[in-house]
């Protein structure tokens, strides 16, 4: 089922990759390019899902999280963190921040799409 | 029949009443501190009451009254004979016995049970002389119980007399007997049937006159005393003669017959109160007369005794006694002979006459031999009457005359004569009187006596202080134990004292080695001969194995082995002395010593004392063995203490710091702290932020565990410092245990681990985005169908990674091959513009938001480099400055050529975040990036200015900065330019392949 998912990286390699990837599963997705503008769209489009990568300018991944889930009209919002960080420590500080779940780069873009349908969004409008 | 009121029966009683109140007095005075004076007392006191009691009988009107007082008489009399006995006892200082007491008691009790009920006495009668009582038989029972507890008293007396030697106390012994037999005898006379009592008043009189001299004179000898009674007795008449005249004229004026009994009390008090100083003038009178002289010689000898009770030396109680026999006895002159080292008599004091001073008796002469046999002083004209004389020769009869001796007082000591007093003749020329003789006689005896005394003394006090030097030596010899600083010294010190010590002209202190060959030896005495004695010395006990050291053969065989001028020069048996060194049955040597310096014979003495400084040596030797082990392994220890890297502390079962090394209080930052002693968790608290730690490594019990346990401390003060602390136990010397902290810095090693740690986690990081990239195309590629653009889209971007992922691989390759200085460089000349422009093309499209201004002109001078290099330098540099101005803003790449040496130095300016004073300094090392918040997000391996640095040295040229915070940073470089090479600057062209 087609969802909205937000991609926020500041690599526009994975970023383009991931929005052609996406796209041709028939997913609606909106980019962010840094932390700042992730909140941005997030509180603005309200999406299904985001992928978040961690090291961005500015916010980090694991604080734009933090914000997007203390925040009740974005907690619904399921979070996916996309690092480069292999060690454990990231993992944590990435469920400590409220992330859904993490993928750790490089990672399958089809295990991607199967995560997705997985977590059995149900798409909602967006918000008013 | 009317009672009697006549002076002659009524003052008698009074008088002996009065006079025995006032012995009571005076003898109380004289010593109520003492127990036999109270019982003295307390004997004259029941005296006094009798003579009371004896008067109101006799002023009783009729004879009811007189036998109430007799009755009362009686007791008193009886109890004066048991006060007798106890004070005879005490005084003769034999104790009372049980039976002596139990008599005592029983016959008090009995006289005063007898006594009250009234069975002494039977009936008074009155009879022309006065009251005369019937005694009972009972009082005649008890009074001969009275009489032999007397004779007990006076049989106590005589054996204490009997027993003594002193000629004073037989002396004192002799008057109480005598004084005691008068009362006695007065009181028997009354008991038997006679027409007067008269006994009572001359008894009384006697015996109290006696006891006065006893008191007042208990030095003389008694028939002083009779002369001193007599005395007393004249004076008594001549005071009596006026009594009576005084009465009769009272009588006969008044004309009455009768006078009360008080009248005569009062004249009596008046006319004693009258006549008391003519009574003293006869007394001295008296004295005068009769005792002047004997007074004189007695003080003399009081004198003399009082003096010579302290005896120090001999000298001054010489002079002393020589001056008070002179003037006591009055001659011309005295002296005193004593035995010379040669045994002659010379004199040692004298006085007066000075020709006696020079005398001088042969021993053994007939003279002495007759003088060591004889008591009294010898008179000069004996020396011709004498038959056993008659042996004197003339000559020495001549010399005394001519000295001018008359009279010889021998002074004998066991039987020996141990002195000889030389006397002139008297100034008056009178020849020596008895009792003067008798003086001399006793001052001889007791000079004798003194003179043995000091002569003990004297031996005494020598050999005292000849023991004492020997204990001093001993003593400094075994202090010496304790030193171990020069150990030779010491033995030395040992053999030179004990030689000393014993009188030995030679000795030879040998130390023998583990295989009994001798190891060392020491010698002393031998230095005044040279040297050649001393080896032959040494040589002379060399070889004498140590199963022979201590054992007789050891004499034999040193004998003959010593070269006899050393050594065996003396063989005869106790000329030499030998003591074995022996420790734990162990043989440590031998200490040998040769002839006795005053050519006698070694004495036991000596030998024990040799054999103690055998037990010294032992001491001492083991001492200095243990020493030297002790040194060797302290230093050693105190050595790898001091000079190892690692600090050691060690902990007492408290926490408190036992020691700790230079190392130790490098590495916890305590120089200048005093910290011995102190608590190592306390004195670390606020150096640390791991309290807990500290808690665990200085609590005892964490030491005692079998294993060593590692952990770390991270110290923030005084500087940041991680150290591995290895902890073990140590047990002391008390069995406590003790914690022993190895600290090792650890501060340089963990810095590299995190730098490599941060290095793998960047590098991975960098490494992990572009293969996100380059696999998510190719998944994709692989597993969908995707249009024909997005396909070409996707291996663009694959092939970019994959140069992105090339590049981080070469910038890692450089690294390496800077450090390990194997980078090649390929110089050229270059234009610098050209370079500059192809970085900043490079850079650009990945740098939105910055600006790039290039102040690079084209016709300055060539660079000399290798053109790759300079590139990479430059796009690092630029990176960064794009980096680290996030905001956007210009970066501008300037260069100038540099006046001196013609270098070119070129500058990347940025309007960043600028970097902090305290971070500049390890900029330029590898894997190490600047942490500030706004760098986390900002990627980089921290690779970037470490390859600047390199490239930029390698080529010849210097890097360095200015920064601001948040203002910006300026990087410069330099690299040679054409001109260096003309100029003839250094060019470093390093091209090592």
């Amino acid at each position: 089922m087609p969802v909205t998912v937000l991609v926020a990286d500041d690599e526009e390699a994975i970023r383009s990759m991931l929005a052609i990837t996406l796209a041709e599963d028939n997913h609606k997705v909106l980019l962010a390019k840094d932390g700042e503008e992730a909140i941005t769209i997030a509180q603005r489009e309200s999406p299904d899902l985001i992928f978040l990568d961690v090291l961005m300018p500015g916010l980090s991944g694991y604080q734009v999280c933090k914000m997007l889930k203390q925040d009740p009209k974005t907690a619904h919002i399921k979070i996916i963190m996309l690092t480069a960080m292999a060690q454990e420590s990231d993992q944590k500080r990435a469920h400590e921040a409220g992330a859904d779940d993490y993928f750790v780069k490089p990672f399958s873009l089809m295990a991607l799409l199967d995560k997705i349908n997985q977590l059995n969004l149900q798409p909602r409008q967006a918000s008013s | 029949m009317e009672a009697l009121n006549t002076p002659a029966y009524l003052i008698p009683p009074l008088a002996a009443a009065i006079l025995c109140g006032l012995l009571d007095v005076i003898a109380l005075r004289a010593g109520v501190r003492n127990p036999t004076y109270r019982i003295f007392s307390l004997f004259l006191l029941a005296l006094t009451l009798w003579a009371v009691l004896i008067y109101l009988m006799r002023v009783s009107p009729d004879t009811a009254h007189a036998m109430r007082w007799e009755r009362l008489v009686l007791p008193v009399t009886l109890m004066s004979t048991p006060a007798f006995f106890v004070f005879a006892k005490s005084y003769a200082r034999r104790p009372m016995g049980t039976l002596s007491t139990s008599i005592t008691l029983v016959y008090v009790a009995t006289a005063i049970g007898l006594a009250l009920s009234g069975r002494l006495l039977e009936s008074m009668t009155l009879e022309s002389y006065g009251y005369v009582p019937t005694l009972a038989p009972a009082f005649y029972v008890l009074a001969l119980g009275g009489y032999l507890l007397m004779a007990a008293g006076v049989y106590n007396l005589y054996r204490a007399y009997r027993d003594s030697d002193v000629y004073v106390e037989r002396n004192r012994l002799l008057y109480i007997m005598i004084a005691t037999s008068f009362p006695v005898l007065g009181t028997v006379l009354d008991l038997l049937p006679q027409p007067y009592p008269g006994a009572i008043f001359g008894s009384f009189l006697f015996g109290a006159v006696t006891t006065v001299a006893m008191l007042r004179y208990h030095l003389l000898d008694v028939r002083v005393v009779v002369k001193k009674g007599l005395s007393y007795l004249a004076i008594s008449a001549l005071i009596a003669v006026p009594y009576v005249v005084v009465i009769s004229i009272v009588s006969l004026g008044l004309n009455r017959d009768q006078i009360r009994p008080d009248v005569y009390i009062l004249i009596l008090v008046v006319l004693a109160l009258l006549l008391q100083p003519l009574w003293s003038r006869l007394q001295s009178a008296v004295d005068r007369t009769f005792f002047r002289q004997r007074q004189d010689l007695f003080h003399t000898l009081e004198e003399f005794t009082g003096r010579t009770r302290s005896i120090a030396e001999l000298e001054k109680p010489a002079s002393d006694l020589v001056d008070i026999i002179r003037t006591a006895v009055r001659a011309d002159g005295v002296a005193l002979l004593l035995p010379s080292d040669s045994g002659d008599f010379s004199s040692i004091a004298s006085s007066g006459r000075e020709s006696l001073a020079t005398l001088r008796l042969n021993r053994q002469t007939p003279l002495t031999v007759w003088m060591e046999k004889q008591h009294a002083p010898l008179e000069m004209r004996h020396l011709e009457l004498d038959a056993h004389l008659q042996a004197v020769s003339d000559k020495e009869k001549e010399s005394m005359r001519h000295a001018g001796a008359r009279l010889l007082v021998p002074l004998r000591m066991r039987e020996r004569l141990s002195g000889i007093l030389v006397l002139g003749p008297k100034v008056s020329e009178a020849p020596y009187s008895q009792d003067e003789m008798r003086l001399l006689s006793m001052v001889a005896s007791q000079t004798a006596v003194l003179l043995d005394d000091t002569r003990l003394y004297q031996s005494v006090t020598a050999q005292l202080e000849e023991g004492r030097n020997r204990l001093e030596a001993f003593q400094k010899s075994a202090d010496r134990l304790a030193l171990g600083e020069d150990a030779d010294r010491s033995v030395q010190e040992l053999i030179d004292t004990a030689r000393t010590l014993i009188g030995a002209r030679y000795g030879t202190l040998a130390v023998w080695g583990a295989k009994n060959e001798m190891r060392r030896s020491f010698v002393s005495g031998f230095a005044a001969q040279g040297h050649e004695p001393l080896g032959r010395a040494s040589e002379g006990v060399r070889g004498v194995s140590r199963e022979s050291a201590g054992s007789g053969t050891l004499a034999a065989s040193l004998d003959a082995l010593a070269p006899a001028a050393a050594l065996g020069a003396a063989r005869t048996p106790r000329t030499r002395l030998i003591a074995p060194i022996v420790r734990k049955g162990r043989s440590l040597g031998t200490i040998y010593l040769v002839e006795k310096e005053n050519a006698s014979e070694f004495t036991s003495d000596d030998e024990r004392i040799l054999n103690l400084f055998g037990v010294l040596a032992a001491v001492l030797l083991e001492n200095i063995n243990l020493y030297q082990e002790v040194v060797l392994e302290r230093g050693s220890l105190a050595a790898i203490q001091s000079s190892m890297a690692e600090g050691l502390v060690v902990l007492n079962a408290e926490g408190k710091i036992n020691y700790l090394n230079p190392a130790a209080i490098e590495l916890l930052g305590l120089t200048g702290v005093d910290s011995l002693g102190r608590d190592f968790a306390q004195l670390l608290g606020p150096r640390t932020a791991d309290t807990p730690l500290l808690k665990k490594l200085t609590d005892g019990r964490s030491g005692t565990s079998s294993g060593d346990a590692v952990t770390e401390l991270r110290l923030t003060l005084p500087v940041a410092r991680e150290l591995a602390v290895t902890t073990f136990p140590i047990p002391g010397v008390q069995n406590e245990m003790l914690t022993g902290l190895l600290l090792r810095d650890v501060s340089r090693e963990r810095e590299l681990e995190r730098r490599r740690d941060a290095f793998v986690a960047t590098a991975s990081h960098e490494l992990r985005t572009p293969m996100t990239t380059i696999m998510g195309y190719s998944e994709l590629f692989l597993t969908r169908k995707v249009p024909e653009a997005v396909q070409k889209e996707g291996l663009q971007r694959i092939y970019k990674e994959g140069q992105r992922l090339t590049a981080i691989v070469d910038d890692l390759l450089n690294v390496s091959r800077i450090q390990s200085g194997r980078l090649h460089l390929e110089v050229t000349r270059a234009v610098l513009r050209d370079i500059v422009d192809e970085a900043v093309a490079m850079i650009k499209p990945t740098a939105e938001g910055h600006t790039f201004v290039v102040n690079v002109d084209r016709g300055m001078p060539l660079v000399l480099a290798d053109r790759d290099k300079l590139t990479q330098v430059l796009i690092n540099l630029v990176t960064n400055a794009v980096k680290y101005s996030p905001a956007g803003g210009p970066v501008t790449i300037a260069a100038m050529s540099q006046a001196p040496d013609g270098r070119i130095v070129v500058s990347v300016t940025d309007t960043g975040i600028g970097i902090a004073p305290e971070d500049r300094e390890r900029l330029f090392t590898t894997f190490n990036r600047i942490r500030r918040p706004e760098t986390a997000t900002i990627r980089g391996s921290g690779l970037g200015l470490f390859i600047v640095k390199g490239l930029v040295e390698l080529m010849g040229g210097q890097v360095w900065l200015e920064s601001e915070m948040n203002h910006g940073s300026t990087f410069y470089f330099s690299v040679p330019g054409e001109a260096t090479v003309e100029r003839g600057g250094v060019l470093a062209v390093p091209g090592r392949s």
